[in-house]
Parts: C-alpha cells; sequence; structure tokens
C-alpha cells in the first residue's frame, strides 16, 4: 500500500511539475509572444497527430474534417492556412473515394476543396487538378 | 522498543516520500524539455512544408505570406533553442522567397 502511495505521489509530482514547466514554456520572449509560441506548438502537434491518423476511407477522412475544424477554432489565425490545406486535401480524397458511388456527394466535396485552394491562391483548381492531388494523397501512407 | 520501531517507520516513509518526489520532478523536467524541442521540431516541419507546397502551386502573395510566416517562426524557433541547427531552412526559405520576388518584378 504505501509503495502505491509513493507511485501516486510520484505520477502526481510529474504531471504537476510538468504542467508548471510547460505554462513557462518560450517564456524569455515575452508573455504574448510565449503564449502565442505555445498556442501555435500545441496547435501545430494536434495537427500532426490528426494527419497521422488518416486512412484512405471516407469515415477516416470526415474524421479528421471534423477533428480539424475543431482544431482550426482555437488556433492562431497564422496556422489557418495550413490546416485549411489539410482540409481541402481531404476533401479532395473524399470527393475521388465518393466518385463512383455518390458522384453528386463527390462533386460537392470537390467544390470544397476548390475553394478552400483558390482561398489559399492556389492557380490551378481544375477538376483534373483536384482529381491528381486527390491520387497523390491516396498513394501516399504520410498524409503531409 | 516499539518507539525505535515506529521511528525508523516514520524515517523510512519519510525518505519514500522525498525520494518520490524528486524523481518525479526529475522526470517532469525531462519529459517538459524533450516535449518542448520536439513540439518546435513539429512546428517547424508543418510550417516548412507549407511554405514548400504554397510556394508550388500558390499565386506570389499567398506564396510570400506563407514564406514570411515560416521565417517569422524560424526566428522565434532559433531565439528558444539558441542554437543555429535551423540554417538549411532559413536558406530554403530566403530563397523561395528571392524567387517570389524576382518573379514578381
Amino acid at each position: 500500500m504505501f509503495a502505491g502511495l509513493l507511485y501516486l505521489e510520484y505520477k502526481s509530482t510529474v504531471r504537476i511539475v510538468y504542467r508548471h514547466r510547460q505554462s513557462g514554456w518560450f517564456s524569455f520572449l515575452g508573455q504574448s509572444d510565449a503564449a502565442e509560441l505555445r498556442q501555435t506548438v500545441q496547435t501545430a502537434l494536434a495537427f500532426n497527430f490528426s494527419s497521422l491518423t488518416i486512412q484512405n476511407t471516407s469515415a477516416s477522412l470526415q474524421e479528421n474534417v471534423n477533428s480539424l475544424a475543431k482544431i482550426r477554432s482555437e488556433a492562431p489565425r497564422g496556422l489557418w492556412g495550413i490546416l485549411d490545406l489539410r482540409l481541402a486535401k481531404d476533401y479532395a480524397m473524399m470527393a475521388q473515394l465518393e466518385q463512383a458511388n455518390n458522384p453528386v456527394l463527390a462533386a460537392s466535396y470537390r467544390q470544397l476543396a476548390k475553394t478552400l485552394l483558390s482561398s489559399l491562391g492556389w492557380r490551378e483548381v481544375s477538376d483534373a487538378a483536384m482529381a491528381e492531388l486527390a491520387d497523390k494523397q491516396l498513394s501516399s501512407r504520410l498524409k503531409i | 522498543m516499539t518507539g525505535i520501531i515506529k521511528g525508523i517507520c516514520i524515517g523510512v516513509a519519510a525518505i519514500g516520500i522525498v525520494w518520490a518526489g524528486i524523481l518525479g520532478n526529475n522526470a517532469a523536467v525531462r519529459d517538459s524539455d524533450t516535449m518542448q524541442s520536439s513540439e518546435l521540431m513539429s512546428v517547424s516541419m508543418v510550417a516548412s512544408s507549407f511554405a514548400r507546397q504554397q510556394f508550388e502551386h500558390a499565386d506570389s502573395d499567398h506564396a510570400r505570406q506563407a514564406v514570411l510566416f515560416q521565417i517569422s517562426l524560424l526566428k522565434q524557433i532559433e531565439r528558444v533553442t539558441r542554437d543555429d541547427s535551423h540554417k538549411g531552412e532559413f536558406l530554403h526559405a530566403y530563397t523561395r522567397l528571392a524567387m517570389i520576388e524576382e518573379t514578381c518584378r
């Protein structure tokens, strides 16, 4: 029992000290810059974890889209473009996967991808370009 | 005799509590430092990948914006890590920026 209590104390100390240190990361940059950088790195980490779990199925992609929407709602403005690009790629893949079974749904996903890419200034947002982007993403194990 | 045993038990318990606290503190410091550097690496990779893709596919304004964001992030990371291990990334970013400006002329 005593060993169990010591273990609990160990775990609580780790948690408390870690949280305390994490809240002070980058503090010498100044309060505002440090808070912004902390927010940025945590968003990027969440984004990376989210991207790592993507599989080539509509359900997985839809889940990632939902997860990205949540991440985006808390993300610093500077990262919105990065998240939008990932979203666009997910929609392009969803369009490609749905093309055979549900062309109407596929067209709506493709349109969402085009809108996002246009807002990012992409020069080529034709159907062919979307299909190429989707194929590249679908054939790549690591979705980046 | 019972008093001595009690004293020993209390002493052992106190040593155990202090020891667990010290171990916990050391583990948290180590984890925090590791996480801080891996999160910085992660954000740097994300920004670099975005800047590259924007440079390849987007118009000059958006590409410039992405590269400038990457550069400002790299500067902050360099200040935090206090090393020059990001020289290569700076080189890529400034080269891209120069090419964008060249195209705009």
